[in-house]
């Protein structure tokens, strides 16, 4: 059977790249086989010939050019970023809301010493809470890309 | 591992001397990395001047996220990662769409090509051998001469995973890493890129004896 069928693309590609290795019966497939022979060489010459292709390089210049632009000698600063403030606002609001209502004295301070609903202040802090997350998740940050001087 | 990296000063303390401030360890990460980013950029933005820009913004961004970095990967796989996702980013913003081989249109129609020149010179290679089948041929010198142009017809993200993993020699699960796709994925562009790749030469070459 295997004789009718010729070794599949995938298992070529694999072992001319050295990943894996034919069982006997594509082994002797293999050595009987015209095409899968080509197709095998041909793989391994594309693999060879892609190692010896030019490769891009950034030039000299440019590492230069960045270089010039770091802040020199300065310790770099840890600075939180936006997904870090997303976080840290659901945590305070998931510890928050719960200490709130199951809380009794400060249902009954917010309610009956100070008149205010309790409801309506949980919904205030949510609603607050949601849209000040809401704006940060919406003004992702964006690549500044060409903002710097061409060369 | 390219020889540049097996002697470099691990990650760890070449991270902890940026953050001291001391420029020289980043050119060293920069110097590192350079080829990598340079894969990246080149291979998924066509405009020459917008890849200097771009590689400008990548290492500047590696920079102030430098005291992020918690070590998970290694430091070339996240700068590997903050490189595409900054050109990704890129052509989202410029509303660059991909639509086919290789090739980016805005929505003006204006195709954004550039040969990039002064980033990669083209490779020629000698010799064209006459064997009498065209298959045959391609276990010859001939492969050489048309595997740039084999590599062009694919789509850039195909692209750029057929030069880390052959020319950079990058395993599948740095590769992941840094496309942030699952393994699975990433080998599967890989096998329909190779077998595209063949069939074009294997196409060019019949063309040619016509």
């Amino acid at each position: 059977m295997i004789e009718e069928m010729h070794i599949p693309d995938q298992q070529l590609q694999e072992w001319a790249n050295g990943q894996t290795g034919f069982d006997v019966d594509q082994k002797e497939h293999l050595s009987n086989c015209e095409y899968c022979q080509q197709q095998l060489a041909i793989y391994k010459n594309m693999y060879s010939s892609l190692k010896k292709m030019e490769q891009p390089v950034i030039p000299g210049a440019l590492l230069q050019k960045i270089i010039r632009q770091l802040p020199s000698g300065e310790p770099v600063k840890v600075r939180l970023h936006r997904n870090d403030l997303v976080i840290i606002g659901l945590m305070i609001i998931m510890v928050l809301i719960p200490i709130l209502y199951f809380n009794n004295s400060i249902k009954e301070y917010l309610s009956v010493a100070r008149g205010i609903s309790f409801q309506m202040c949980i919904i205030t802090i949510l609603g607050a809470a949601v849209f000040y997350l809401c704006t940060l998740l919406i003004d992702q940050p964006k690549t500044s890309a060409g903002k710097h001087q061409k060369m | 591992m390219s020889r540049l990296q097996e002697h470099l000063p691990p990650d760890h303390e070449l991270v902890a001397r940026v953050l001291q401030g001391e420029q020289q360890a980043f050119e060293i990460i920069m110097r590192a990395s350079a080829g990598l980013v340079a894969h990246v950029v080149y291979r998924l933005i066509s405009k020459v001047e917008d890849r200097e820009d771009l590689t400008q913004d990548i290492y500047l961004k590696v920079y102030r996220q430098l005291p992020r970095f918690e070590f998970r990967s290694r430091l070339n796989t996240w700068i590997g990662r903050i490189a595409y996702t900054t050109c990704l980013n890129y052509l989202k913003k410029k509303k660059l769409l991909l639509i086919g081989a290789g090739t980016y249109e805005d929505g003006n129609g204006d195709g954004a090509g550039d040969d990039g020149a002064s980033w990669l010179a083209k490779n020629y290679f000698e010799g064209m051998g006459n064997s009498e089948n065209p298959e045959k041929r391609l276990l010859g010198k001939e492969i050489e001469f048309y595997i740039n142009d084999s590599l062009e017809q694919l789509q850039p993200l195909q692209q750029l995973l057929i030069v880390l993993h052959h020319q950079q020699e990058m395993g599948i699960q740095e590769i992941a890493g840094i496309v942030e796709m699952p393994e699975g994925t990433v080998k599967s562009h890989l096998f329909r890129a190779r077998k595209s790749m063949k069939s074009f030469l294997v196409k060019k070459l019949k063309k040619d004896e016509l």
